[in-house]
């Protein structure tokens, strides 16, 4: 790590705070030319099961085709956005956010993580950790740059 | 932009990963480090059962806490500025004032201190509470 991060997992969901962790990554590409995955896991209902998600739970199992289609353009404008772009990998998956995210990150060896303190289901923001930020800094072994 | 790192220790072995991970940073950056160490006040910190050996006594707390800070300016490339910060209080809540108070860019810490008996499944109570209170981002180091 020769002055910095080489390969860095960017979890996205839109929301604010995944927002300015994505400038952060734009920062640090920057500085040390990582390589930058942008991931975006799209909850199914099953995602209920696993963390108590109550505004979920009415949804259907699978996303909808169209609603992929829609992350997919967004996630490739995200990339194009950065400083190197042909540094940045695009990743979109389906199931449940939390342990989704770890799976990626056991799968492909990163050795930093930039995500937002809490994404979109969080009424209660500035004084809650979100479920999904909680649940990967307490399983992974890596550095986690947290953006509120 | 990103010039000046907030680093609290508290001579946990998790502590020290903080600070080499912060070395790594103020060199890509070009960044300022500064050190910070709280002396938790037993008086103010909510003390549970079985955490009162943790609490040392002032005439000791304050040479261990110098020993900690020096230890950890040691292990910063010399080429790093750095600054030392000794403070007393609750130790959360003086990490939040610090951040807030000195246009710090962000802080990098280690996940949980001396006080957590379930390592790797906790996240520690000091930087849960920093990561719900600060607003520059916050560097976690397992």
């Amino acid at each position: 790590m020769a002055g910095g991060y080489e390969k860095i997992l960017v979890p996205y969901d839109g929301s604010e705070a995944s927002e300015r962790a994505l400038a952060q990554a734009k920062v640090l590409q920057e500085i040390c030319a990582a390589q930058i995955t942008l991931l975006e896991v799209l909850p199914n209902g099953l995602e209920a099961r696993d963390q108590v998600n109550y505004h979920m739970l009415d949804r259907p199992r699978t996303v909808d085709p169209a609603s992929y289609r829609a992350a997919e353009a967004n996630l490739n404008q995200l990339k194009a956005s950065f400083p190197l772009p042909d540094r940045v990998q695009v990743l979109l998956a389906e199931g449940p956010v939390a342990s989704t995210i770890i799976e990626t990150i056991d799968r492909e060896g990163y050795d930093l993580v930039v995500m937002g303190s809490e994404g979109l289901g969080h009424a209660l923001k500035r004084f809650l950790l979100g479920s999904v930020t909680k649940y990967v800094l307490e399983h992974v072994d890596i550095p986690v740059m947290v953006l509120s | 932009m990103m010039k000046h790192i907030l680093l609290p220790i508290d001579g946990s072995e998790c502590a020290l990963r903080a600070v080499a991970a912060a070395n790594e940073m103020a060199l890509a950056f070009g960044a300022k480090v500064t050190l910070l160490y709280v002396i938790p006040d037993p008086r103010k910190e909510g003390v549970i059962q079985g955490q009162e050996a943790m609490i040392l006594s002032e005439s000791k707390a304050a040479p261990l806490a110098r020993q900690h800070l020096e230890k950890a300016q040691k292990a910063l490339d010399a080429s790093v500025q750095t600054a030392i910060s000794l403070q007393k209080g609750v130790v959360s809540r003086t990490i939040e004032k610090e951040a807030a108070s000195n246009d710090y860019d962000f802080i990098v810490m280690g996940t949980e201190g001396m006080g957590s008996a379930l390592k790797r499944l906790l996240l520690g109570s000091v930087t849960r509470h920093v990561l719900e209170h600060v607003k520059i981002p916050v560097l976690v180091i397992r």
